[in-house]
């Protein structure tokens, strides 16, 4: 790839301290009394630098998150109640909860970006793509002209492999995976400090799906931002991000570094997840998934809302909603200890858990 | 008129002497290309395939491979521009409406999408019972109907039924929407079940339950299964053989095992090293780059010569056909020829890394 002749700031700010927070955000869908609890007190963590994959199956609240916490939840969602900080390369901590529209409208696009699902589709077919990408920087950067956003716009379309003759096309012209790298340029024109992207590479094929994921690397590399990768293939976020939040039913179940969620499941949701792909390698065996399907949200049982489909459930899952806290191994130390999850079988205290582990969920 | 109310396989036909159930050769489909005369989109081109009784075969490629349209090919929704199907050794072309519904009797088809496939102002049994009468008999009511749509939805393992006869589309989440779409195929009680990716729609944790029902369908009712798909992990898992598309051909077949362990066309092996797989982290093939080409002006040669790092001029200018490797394996690669100029194939991993470190990109 040809050196980007945009101007890029090195990254700033130390790897590891917080970026963005959210905490105890709770969403609603509907504004009556018996409106659909979709998020229920999550609370999550985005670092500088980090890549943290958001997985689950559909429905299970992964988009809500991410949009509940850059306030594009479309209506009726309504969030309820929570608070979402986001900290700047200068140190200076907002609540993105209590912005105003404007300052929501200055921080959108240079602060946090987003691509959509389904972004191929969300160019507009009767606009050349340079002509969307150069209006996108003019919004933010008053002043300036449109033939300095159009080269702006060329070196981003550089940056993502494509070649910058393209900017003249209309997004017919161009294929599926070009489209979408030039929504991925899109998204990094003001150079923002987190990325949210939504099932980016969903609707591509394997081969593209590497480029993608592979550019993405590559640009994070070299630019510093954080990433919110949301997907429900979990052995692709294996692979790209550092952290993974599994979800469930609009909980998050389990968060811990990728290679220990995959290696070393500590909830039974996220083990028999991991068990639902077949695989491509190694010894040909008998796979069953999960089985039952994901509840229904408007009539979510009490207690874990996974517990009817889970092969270790005790009497107390059915009554308690468990909350995310240490494992039952936290004191082994070291990475043990950084993850959370939120299961009783982790909870020795508790009536009829007798503290041993299931062996599947204590490696 | 069969009943469908005891799981015993069909009595075998007089014709089963390892007759494929299913076969077609040369199978091709052009498409005109709307206001440019004479140019077509050459989606599918001189694709031989058979399916045996009992046997699943996977169809494997990216999108726009051409797989979704052989399996409208083969259930004959659209007419093909040429190539011979026969079932059971004979030609099964269609031509009017009788023949057509005689044809469908024998070889049903799953859609992908289950909220689509179902007309949704009807219940499961108005749905279930239209396929049953149209199949078994119009004549079928009562009791006797109610135990045939008993033992369908007993089949898909919809059970308790009462819980489910009687439900709308959307009171049904979208495994037991895709169940009650095989339930409707089966009602047939067909030799032939076309699947076009009945799994890629649905939640993650429940995609195994539908193969792993399939299988058990393929094992007890002894149907031939074309399981159509993207993902070739799935394939290894569920498919006893697979054939590999790209850009309208078939580049590979094999079994499922040897074509996803030791795939030998360079597509192949770059489909499966592009695979996410959490296990193998190193061996995956980075830098590689391109896209499917056009099917308007298909390249010349081989369709991968574009991508393919070792393509040579044989394969720019002659098509290769299916060459025999091993024991019912078969590789469109030039590679594997016999040839004095053919090309050298060389590991695509290694391939693919040098040409990301020259930097260049074709």
């Amino acid at each position: 790839m040809t050196a980007s002749t945009l101007d890029v700031p090195a990254p700033t700010g130390t790897v590891g301290e917080p970026v963005l927070e959210i905490e105890n955000l709770s969403v609603d869908y509907g504004y009556t009394d018996d409106a659909t609890h979709v998020l229920r007190d999550v609370s999550l963590t985005l670092h500088r630098g980090e890549v943290l994959g958001l997985a689950g199956e559909s429905g299970c609240g992964k988009s809500t998150l991410a949009y509940a916490a850059t306030r594009l939840l479309p209506p009726p969602g309504l969030i309820t109640s929570g608070s979402v900080h986001f900290t700047g390369r200068d140190g200076q901590r907002t609540d993105v909860l209590r912005q105003s529209d404007a300052e929501l409208r200055a921080s959108r696009w240079q602060d946090t970006a987003i691509v959509f699902q389904g972004a191929m589709n969300s160019l507009n077919p009767v606009y050349r793509i340079g002509r969307q990408i150069a209006d996108g920087i003019l919004a933010h950067r008053p002043g300036m002209r449109r033939k300095e956003a159009w080269d702006q716009a060329a070196s981003l379309l550089e940056m993502v492999g494509i070649n910058a003759d393209r900017l003249r096309d209309f997004p017919h012209q161009l294929s599926g995976g070009m489209r979408q790298r030039v929504m991925i340029a899109m998204a990094l024109a003001l150079d923002p400090q987190v990325l949210i992207m939504d099932e980016p590479t969903t609707a591509l094929d394997v081969v593209m799906q590497r480029q993608i994921v592979e550019e993405i690397a590559d640009l994070r590399e070299r630019l510093g931002f954080s990433v919110v990768f949301i997907t429900h293939d979990v052995s692709l976020l294996i692979e790209i991000a550092d952290r993974i939040a599994i979800m469930y039913a609009g909980d998050i179940v389990e968060d811990a570094g990728a290679q220990d969620v995959y290696r070393r499941p500590r909830h039974p949701y996220s083990a028999a997840l991991l068990h639902s792909f077949p695989p491509l390698r190694g010894e040909r065996r008998e796979l069953t998934g999960i089985p039952g399907s994901p509840p229904d949200m408007q009539k979510m049982p009490p207690g874990c809302p996974f517990a009817p489909r889970c092969a270790h459930v005790t009497d107390v899952c059915r009554q308690v909603r468990p909350v995310l806290g240490p494992t039952a191994l936290a004191d082994r130390g070291g990475r043990e200890a950084e993850r959370s999850v939120a299961c009783h079988l982790h909870d020795a205290d508790l009536e009829g858990i007798d503290g041993t582990l299931p062996a599947d969920l204590a490696r | 008129m069969r009943t469908p109310a005891t799981d015993a396989p069909r009595p075998v036909p007089a014709a089963d002497d390892g007759t494929p159930v299913l076969q077609v050769t040369g199978l091709t489909k052009h498409f005109p290309v709307r206001g440019r005369r004479g140019a077509v989109v050459h989606a599918v081109d001189g694709v031989d395939l058979t399916l045996h009784r009992g046997e699943v075969l996977a169809l494997v490629g990216e999108s726009g491979s051409g797989k979704s349209t052989i399996a409208r090919l083969l259930a004959q929704l659209m007419p093909r521009t040429a190539g011979t199907l026969e079932l059971h050794g004979t030609d099964a072309t269609v031509r009017r409406r009788r023949g057509f519904r005689a044809y469908v009797r024998r070889v049903q088809m799953i859609f992908q999408d289950p909220f689509g496939s179902l007309n949704p102002v009807h219940t499961v049994r108005y749905t279930l019972s239209r396929s049953v009468r149209i199949h078994q008999g119009r004549g079928l009511r009562g009791a006797e109907l109610d135990a045939a749509l008993r033992t369908l939805l007993d089949r898909v393992r919809l059970s308790p039924t009462e819980r489910y006869i009687d439900k709308f589309p959307h009171e049904l989440s979208g495994g037991q929407r895709q169940r009650v779409a095989i339930a409707r195929a089966l009602a047939a009680d067909p030799e032939v079940l076309l699947a076009d990716e009945p799994i890629s729609m649905l939640d993650v944790s429940i995609r195994l339950g539908i193969l792993n029902l399939l299988q058990d369908l393929r094992d007890r009712l002894d149907i031939a299964i074309l399981y159509i798909t993207h993902d070739i992990a799935s394939a290894r898992y569920f498919a006893d053989r697979t054939a590999v598309m790209y850009a309208g051909r078939v580049v590979e077949t094999g079994d499922s095992e040897s074509v996803t362990q030791d795939p030998k066309h360079p597509y192949t092996q770059l489909l499966i090293r592009s695979a996410p797989d959490p296990d193998d982290l190193e061996a995956r093939a980075r830098g590689a780059r391109g896209e499917a080409p056009s099917l308007v002006d298909p390249p010349a040669g081989c369709r991968f010569n574009p991508r393919c790092p070792f393509a040579t001029d044989l394969c720019r200018t002659e098509t290769p056909e299916l060459i025999d490797v091993a024991d019912g394996r078969g590789v469109a690669c030039w590679g594997y020829s016999d040839r004095a100029d053919r090309p050298r194939l060389g590991d695509v991993l290694d391939a693919y890394g040098r040409r990301a470190d020259e930097g260049g990109t074709p």
